[in-house]
């Protein structure tokens, strides 16, 4: 069985599982590395195992020389970067990038970007042949450093979609799609659900300019950080109203606090990017910090405390997005989560007896 | 290793004209030309900025700073006993040039923070000579502490000051007696050392190894995120990961002026 699908095995030491569901992928806690924010060189002093999944750069088919420096500009609560999805190509991501990773236990997404529909699925096809692991891909369509690709796929709706399903038809594994804070949140979302991605990311940077004191140049970049996050909780909520698609929350998030908003609101899980920067201690403090909260709380898990018993909410069998896997068909029993399919039979077991 | 820790100020004091010499309590470790990002405990700034690791000592560790922008304005306010974190040590340091090699070290401004550790280190472990020339635009700061560790120091200062040498550090070195220099300062002074060394081999018609220790804006410090390049032998390199020492006929130079 898939290391990744095992519910209940992944909660560590800790005696609360902090387990969350996203589709029908089980992560051991909520907590995501963002793409961009994080990679082999960080592993030393943030381990992956802190995370119930951790992210790739962005991986283009081609080298990319990124932008011309300067690539960051600090801003009143905030980053403004500009990096320019600067990458060695899928090639070498395969031979020396991604084995750092292997090393882990902790789930991959790998961030795959491109400047057109056919070079995301080159570089899907490169990595499916080449990489047997279960990893999950996830579709940056939302780069706002880039010319061409990146926001520019998201801004037509007919290439996102050719590029979704050609990508669904690539891949069984979990597609994830990053989506782009500006644009036609309800499109965009339509256009995920039908073309059966398993998760959404909400969402990436945004697009910002910034004048530089030194020199009086102004330059574009992608804005992060804590002036984002009422912005990003504020997509989050509208998403949650318009898909059934399990949402993980990116933007601004730095403390429990932040990670129990976006899981209020609907969030399956939470990436973490700016705050790793100004914090490398971040996940670790989160993750004790939620720990504890649910021991005063007498709870032995995450779910039961997002989901208290009796709060279940059953989805009937939905035609679009993943059918059964979506909405609320998560539930505890006896402490364990079963995952949707086990769901489905508990409800026929309980209505036959109903009968 | 790097760590992420917590260190309390023993000391922060002025030492020059807008610098200041910090001293933490902490137990730590770092080759030269290292550096540790240093995190202030308020919101603002955002981000912890590095500084090179001006001396180490068995429970404490020294940093130089200029007064430049909000947080080291915040910083230079700090009193003995309140709370940094650090991150560190990051970045690769300055090689130790190989034994019987005549070496220039040139420190421009607080540029010179990053030579103080070398300085020793070559001059207690290696048989390579060494000379010092420290340049300032202003007064001369933290003489003291480079005149213990050498005696072959030259000093300049852009504006008079008795008994200092009146110009810019690179108008006194004659990089022909050097095998190598090292290098760590403002951007016009790495033009004016290329410029008067391009072509030219040294006295013995071997070429002059310069290497210099580049300063970006940096964000994550370790390598990840890419923020912090310079271009170097045709592709971006990452000044926290990748250096912040280069061999200076490498980097692109149109590009980083």
């Amino acid at each position: 069985m898939d290391r990744y699908l095992m519910p209940g095995k992944l909660t560590g030491m800790s005696t609360v599982s902090l387990e969350v569901r996203i589709g029908d992928l089980f992560l051991k806690n909520p907590l995501i590395a963002a793409s961009g924010t994080y990679g082999p060189d960080s592993f030393e002093l943030i381990p992956p195992s802190l995370f119930g999944a951790v992210c790739t750069k962005a991986v283009t088919l081609n080298p990319v020389e990124g932008n011309k420096p300067p690539r960051l500009f600090e801003v009143k609560g905030g980053l403004i970067n500009r990096i320019g999805l600067q990458n060695p190509g899928v090639n070498q991501f395969i031979g020396d990038i991604y084995p750092r990773y292997c090393q882990y236990d902790t789930p991959v997404i790998i961030n795959v970007a491109g400047f057109a529909v056919n070079e995301y699925l080159k570089v899907l096809k490169i990595l499916e042949e080449n990489i047997k692991d279960s990893v999950i891909y996830e579709l940056n369509i939302s780069c706002p450093n880039v010319e061409k690709g990146g926001m520019a796929i998201a801004q037509h709706l007919p290439s996102l979609k050719r590029l979704l399903t050609k990508a669904r038809e690539i891949t069984n594994k979990p597609l994830w799609v990053k989506l782009p804070p500006q644009g036609d949140l309800n499109k965009l979302l339509k256009v995920s659900e039908e073309t059966l991605v398993e998760a959404v990311v909400i969402a990436n940077t945004y697009r910002a300019l910034v004048i530089d004191k030194e020199t009086g140049e102004i330059y574009i970049g992608g804005l992060s950080g804590p002036a984002i996050k009422h912005l990003t909780l504020n997509l989050v909520n509208q998403a949650r109203q318009l898909t059934p698609l399990p949402i993980i929350g990116c933007g601004g998030v730095g403390d429990l606090e932040s990670l129990m908003q976006y899981l209020k609101l609907g969030a399956r899980a939470v990436q973490l990017g700016t705050s790793l920067f100004s914090n490398p201690d971040t996940p670790s403090t989160i993750i004790s910090e939620l720990t504890n909260f649910l021991n005063t709380k007498n709870l032995n898990s995450l779910h039961d405390y997002l989901h208290p018993p009796g709060s279940f909410k059953v989805i009937d069998k939905r035609e679009k997005g993943v059918g059964n896997l979506q909405l609320g068909s998560q539930k505890s029993i006896k402490g364990r989560v079963f995952n949707a399919r086990n769901i489905i039979r508990v409800k026929e077991i309980k209505s036959d007896e109903d009968s | 290793m790097i760590v992420y820790k917590k260190a309390s100020i023993l000391e922060n004091t002025p030492v020059g004209e807008n610098i200041f010499h910090l001293s933490l309590e902490f137990s730590g470790w770092a080759l030269p030309g290292q550096f540790y990002l240093l995190k202030l405990p308020f919101q603002e700034p955002l981000l912890a900025r590095p500084f090179s690791v001006f001396e180490l000592g068995e429970r404490s560790i020294e940093f130089l700073y200029q007064v430049k922008g909000v947080g080291t304005n915040l910083l230079s306010t700090m009193v003995k006993r309140e709370i940094l974190t650090l991150t560190g040590p990051l970045g690769n340091g300055w090689p130790l040039p190989e034994p019987e090699k005549k070496l220039a070290l040139i420190g421009g401004g607080i540029g010179l923070a990053s030579l103080n550790m070398l300085t020793r280190e070559i001059n207690s472990k290696n048989n390579s000579k060494v000379d010092l020339y420290l340049g300032f635009s202003k007064k001369p700061f933290m003489l003291e502490s480079f005149s213990k560790i050498t005696h072959r120091i030259v000093v300049s200062s852009e504006e008079k000051n008795e008994p200092f040498l009146q110009g810019k550090i690179t108008e006194f070195i004659n990089p022909a007696d050097y095998d190598a220099i090292y290098a760590c300062g403002p951007r016009p002074m790495f033009k004016a050392l290329r410029s008067m060394i391009k072509n030219e081999g040294n006295k013995y018609n071997k070429p002059i190894d310069l290497l210099v220790s580049l300063e970006e804006k940096m964000a994550c410090g370790l390598g990840s995120c890419w923020g912090c390049v310079v271009k170097v032998k045709g592709e971006y390199k990452r000044v926290c990961h990748d250096g912040p020492v280069f061999n200076a006929w490498e980097v692109d130079w149109d590009e980083y002026s």
